[in-house]
């Protein structure tokens, strides 16, 4: 989820639970009708204090509900985003790769698999990225995986940071990570894979590895 | 015989490409993925989906058809869009007679299982 839907659905919760939240203290009596400023909405606010028995009840269980519920999407969706604000192990002035003239790819480029009279077939860079991830944290001890993506006459560049256990054997891991990411974009997309460039941190905690990202 | 005109609406056009589109294995859905189009998604029926993702130009005997795909995990892209030309163009000739001229396909996103083994 990008960072406009994110801040809207959080947006769209704090309304809902504002809203749940006021008319729960209205009809539990502990606020009057008129809490809102300006008498905004006054009358039906109203309709929701004079409500007695199952009514009242049935008022004060769905609110109580729809609070609960909106205080959970919003936890949800901030536990969601820290997590995946993470910064990157690799920033985009960091290259790995060694052949010169390795330009970085954005995520947003398209790469051309074929064109023909038929049409072109294209695939996104996130795509291969995404890709590349998740086949590389397939390999036993590797625990993350990031990846750049460059192209020269031969093929892909990529350009890869990652954090494997502490204590496993790191070219072992990287030789793995290596075929397998290779193997996966060849055999699924048809583009060829000139050189993976990787470089491996060993597991440490959160903060270290992230004191260890290169900006 | 009556004369008369007979106009194929464009969205029409997207929605026989999409549904054919859709059908062949390996295809998981259509169109970029973001909260609004899973939320359009859910809330429009299948046929109506079958529009998203994708663009068309329509000429009078022949149409560009631009196609955004979702694949699984596993399957070869060539394979799939290969399949995937074969089934719009033929399913376009059969249903409105127009031939696809061009049938572009852009890869948005690979889709992998929930489930995913470590292995040495």
């Amino acid at each position: 989820m990008n960072v406009f839907n994110r801040g809207t659905v959080i947006l769209i919760g704090i309304i809902v639970l504002a809203g749940a939240a006021v008319v729960l203290l209205i009809s539990t009596g502990v606020s009057t009708p008129d809490l809102l400023p300006g008498g905004f909405l006054t009358t039906y606010l109203q309709n929701v204090a004079d409500a007695t028995g199952s009514n009242a009840v049935i008022i004060m269980v769905v609110s109580g509900i729809v609070a609960l519920c909106m205080v959970l999407l919003i936890v949800f969706e901030i536990i969601t985003a820290s997590r995946k604000s993470s910064p990157p192990l690799i920033s985009m002035n960091d290259s790995v790769v060694t052949t010169t003239g390795f330009k970085a790819m954005s995520k947003q480029d398209i790469l051309v698999i074929s064109s023909t009279e038929k049409g072109t077939t294209s695939i996104d860079v996130q795509s291969i990225c995404d890709l590349v991830e998740n086949v590389a944290i397939t390999v036993y001890n590797m625990h993350r995986f990031d990846c750049k993506i460059g192209r020269n006459s031969d093929g892909l560049l990529l350009s890869c940071r990652a954090v494997a256990a502490l204590g496993s054997n790191a070219v072992e891991v990287a030789a793995k990570s290596r075929s397998r990411v290779t193997e996966a974009i060849e055999q699924l997309t048809g583009l060829a894979v000139a050189r993976v460039d990787i470089k491996i941190l060993y597991d440490k905690s959160k903060k270290e590895i992230e004191s260890l990202t290169v900006h | 015989m009556i004369d008369g005109t007979t106009v194929i609406e464009d969205e029409v056009v997207a929605s026989i490409a999409g549904f054919a589109a859709g059908k062949v294995k390996g295809v998981e859905s259509l169109g970029k993925s973001s909260i609004t189009s899973s939320v359009i998604h859910h809330i429009k029926s299948a046929e109506d989906n079958a529009g998203t993702g994708v663009k068309v130009e329509v000429g009078k005997r022949e149409a560009i058809i631009n196609l955004e795909l979702n694949v699984m995990y596993g399957y070869y892209i060539p394979d799939i869009v290969d399949e995937v030309r074969s089934n719009v163009a033929s399913s376009l000739m059969e249903i409105t007679g127009l031939m696809a001229k061009e049938i572009n396909i852009r890869i948005v996103g690979i889709k992998f299982s929930d489930t995913k083994r470590k292995t040495g």
